[in-house]
């Protein structure tokens, strides 16, 4: 039995792709009951996402301490965004923290996925060790990291015992960021592995055998055969590391508090502390509008590569 | 059985779904709309909600558990306290007093959020109360413009704090130093301290910068002296003037010199830098009286002692500087504000204040017993004389977290690391602190010293 269905004639004629009114009505109705499934959620992330987003632009153009009206102050905190030297600095070391997260994690965790994808043996094993600090809990690592670095108590003490005088790690303003980024690379790392050995595992090996038969070196076969069959793959890491150094906050919260002054100060925390210790909600809102511009831009990288790769 | 006999499950009708729907959207309704604030006043029994410090000591927490709550509820069987303690109660207060709710009792870290919250119209005057619970003569009258707003009360307070110094007696004693009393004898003990191998002061600022405020505030007050200090909070002095550049330069001469944690101190935390004293390896410690608490609750293993900080400079009288270290208010959504103020006289009661000693802090009281003050420890009845004899003499000092501006207070403590680290100088570090002081008196948000 054959099954008729009605397609208005510019569908048939390829003018323009087919849409839910070109349906059949059974099709409609199933459509209609997935939106009714799906409304609930939409609608609470209307409230909890959409709803406060659009009320943060809105407040950026205002002057609120949180407790009383806001008063709407135009572009004055735009302006004063441009002339604040902390917010600068917080940029700064923003794209410090993001040139770090672009090298040390991708070229780590591609490097071993590589090195492991060779192991016969032990390779789960390795894996769970690496991953392992992914799922501590941040705020008890960056604890532990507090201690490991202070000058009192941590390696320093140890380092001191054979004759080394080690820096002050999270006191020394040119050190202190570096030391927190190596703390959040120690974190992320694992995780850049695990997705990249999880991608190794679809790489055509004809294709790397037919190459190494070839004569190709094992330079060439990682750049010209494993790399490009990866590509969908750094793309979503390299968003991943665009976004996550950009809202980075934990662990200069609790290692350093953006400190010492303001040598380790990023978005985020200063942010927290124009929002809640100078009880300046207008002009943090200014901070986070600034935020969800560049994770805007990031999905726009991504979207950009991830067209390069279908092409 | 042939299977087109057999009933299939159906798909939900629409009539069903959408009476699971408005039955989600009841129940949710439901559970959203409960009212916040503590009980309703038309019902016989009424329930009060507070909000404690996850981070109070056992001590403490148990004081508040027992004396403070049970103690009340006892007292008064149609009041319930519904106390929750959490990590940062500030930000949750401020966060649901602009949401309309909060809890019937605020508590606030020192006194400067007392103007803050008076000033948005967030709280209730006391006025109805004040006299009815004595409040007005109860506390000192230092205390009293701290608990106001514009002349009018709002605050009762839970503990003073005095900002002193710590001395190991035991390393003092050995290597023969006395107890420094003038700022060129503090040099001279910091830097055979130094010479010792010890640390003159220990200093921790990676995990909060608020012993930086500490010093600060004993820069300015022992700089300028009380009757500066309160120029100064005036306006009639300015921030980027000699005294308090002067102030801030022997800050940093004290780091530069090694005596602040050997210049390690950005790299430490607060903990780290009390070990630092409690082991011995430090033999100084700048910091509040809220420190005597645990160190007689948990002893160190040497004798040590409390001192004055002494004058920056021979020309003025050092002063004490003190603050209201903690204040209870109530909520202006509360719908039981007689229960509320029932609750506040219970906690400010002179009784109770000094049950507290020990557990929370020195009592704010116009009547401070020094013998009481003995019973639970020397230490506290020398400070208890530092005070006596600095409150006859007026030599009350301002401590920065009740008395300076909010805004330049945040700025100050952070951006003084950049001062010891040599990008900022002194004179950029005074003119923001100018600037800030100037923004806040122009904005409003600072009225302490409005009048004089």
């Amino acid at each position: 039995m054959s099954v008729r269905v009605n397609v208005s004639p510019s569908v048939q004629a390829g003018l323009r792709p087919p849409s839910l009114l070109d349906a059949p009505a059974h099709r409609r109705r199933q459509s209609v009951t997935g939106w009714l499934f799906v409304a609930p959620s939409l609608a609470l992330n209307m409230v909890i996402v959409l709803v406060p987003a659009v009320a943060t632009v809105v407040l950026s153009f205002t002057s609120w301490n949180g407790l009383s009206s806001p008063r709407f102050t135009g572009l004055d905190n735009y302006r004063m965004l441009l002339a604040d030297p902390e917010f600068h600095t917080a940029i700064v070391d923003n794209l410090k923290w993001l040139c770090a997260y672009l090298v040390v994690p991708i070229t780590l965790g591609f490097t071993t996925a590589l090195f492991m994808s060779s192991l016969r043996r032990g390779g789960a094993v390795l894996r769970t060790l690496l991953f392992l600090p992914y799922v501590l809990p941040t705020v008890v690592t960056a604890q532990l990291w507090s201690m490991l670095l202070s000058p009192v108590n941590g390696v320093n003490t140890l380092l001191a015992d054979v004759g080394i005088h080690a820096p002050i790690w999270l006191g020394n303003p040119s050190l202190t960021l570096w030391s927190v980024v190596a703390v959040d690379i120690w974190r992320f790392w694992g995780l850049v592995l695990v997705i990249m050995i999880g991608s190794m595992g679809k790489v055509d090996t004809q294709l790397v055998e037919a190459a190494l038969i070839d004569g190709a070196g094992r330079f060439a076969v990682v750049r010209k055969i494993i790399i490009p069959q990866l590509r969908s793959t750094l793309a979503l890491i390299v968003m991943l590391c665009l976004l996550w150094s950009f809202t980075a906050f934990d662990y200069v919260f609790v290692m350093t508090q953006g400190g010492p002054g303001y040598a380790s100060q990023i978005l985020a925390t200063y942010m927290y502390s124009i929002a809640f210790q100078y009880n300046e909600l207008g002009y943090a809102a200014t901070l986070a509008v600034c935020l969800m511009v560049i994770a805007l831009f990031v999905t726009i990288i991504y979207r950009f590569l991830r067209r390069g790769e279908s092409q | 059985m042939s299977l087109t006999h057999r009933r299939v499950p159906r798909a939900l009708s629409k009539r069903t779904m959408l009476v699971c729907i408005a039955a989600l959207i009841a129940v949710l309704a439901a559970a959203c709309g409960s009212s916040s604030g503590g009980g309703s006043s038309g019902s016989s029994h009424i329930t009060l909600t507070i909000l404690f410090h996850s981070q109070d000591s056992p001590l403490q927490k148990a004081f508040e558990r027992q004396t403070l709550i049970q103690g009340f509820e006892k007292a008064h069987p149609n009041i319930t306290v519904d106390a929750t303690w959490t990590a940062n109660p500030r930000d949750v207060i401020v966060q649901q007093l602009a949401a309309g709710g909060g809890p019937d009792i605020l508590i606030t870290d020192g006194s400067a959020d007392v103007q803050y919250f008076a000033q948005q119209k967030q709280v209730l005057p006391l006025t109805k109360w004040e006299n009815q619970y004595g409040w007005n003569t109860l506390y000192p009258s230092w205390a009293m413009p701290l608990l106001s707003f514009n002349g009018t009360m709002y605050a009762i307070p839970n503990k003073t704090d005095i900002l002193v110094m710590y001395y190991n007696k035991n390393i003092f004693a050995q290597h023969g130093w006395s107890p420094p009393t003038t700022w060129s004898q503090l040099l001279q003990v910091s830097a055979e301290a130094k010479k010792a191998g010890l640390q003159a002061f220990a200093l921790g600022t990676s995990d909060i910068p608020n012993a930086n405020e500490w010093w600060i505030t004993a820069a300015i007050n022992d700089t300028l002296g009380a009757t500066g200090t309160k120029q100064l909070l005036s306006g009639q002095i300015p921030w980027n003037g000699p005294q308090v550049t002067s102030a801030i330069s022997a800050l940093k001469q004290l780091w530069d010199d090694g005596y602040l944690n050997s210049g390690e101190a950005a790299g430490i935390t607060l903990n780290e830098a009390t070990s630092e004293f409690l082991d011995q390896k430090s033999a100084m410690l700048l910091e509040g009286t809220w420190e005597l608490g645990s160190l007689v609750a948990d002893p160190p293993g040497f004798n040590y002692g409390v001192l004055e900080i002494p004058a920056f400079n021979s020309a003025v009288q050092p002063d004490l500087p003190l603050a209201v270290g903690q204040t209870m208010l109530i909520n202006k959504y509360t719908k039981n504000p007689d229960a509320a103020a029932e609750f506040l006289a219970w906690v400010g009661s002179a009784e109770n204040l000094n049950k507290a000693l020990e557990p929370v802090g020195i009592p704010t009281l116009a009547d401070l017993s020094i013998a009481k003050l003995a019973a639970v420890n020397p230490n506290y009845a020398t400070v208890g004389q530092f005070y006596s004899a600095a409150s006859s003499s007026g030599n009350l000092g301002y401590a920065s977290w009740s008395y300076f501006p909010a805004t330049l207070r945040t700025w100050m403590m952070t951006a003084l690391d950049e001062v010891y680290d040599g990008q900022m100088s002194v004179s950029a570090y005074v003119d923001k602190l100018e600037s800030l002081y100037q923004a806040s008196v122009a904005n409003g948000s600072y009225t302490l010293f409005k009048n004089g």
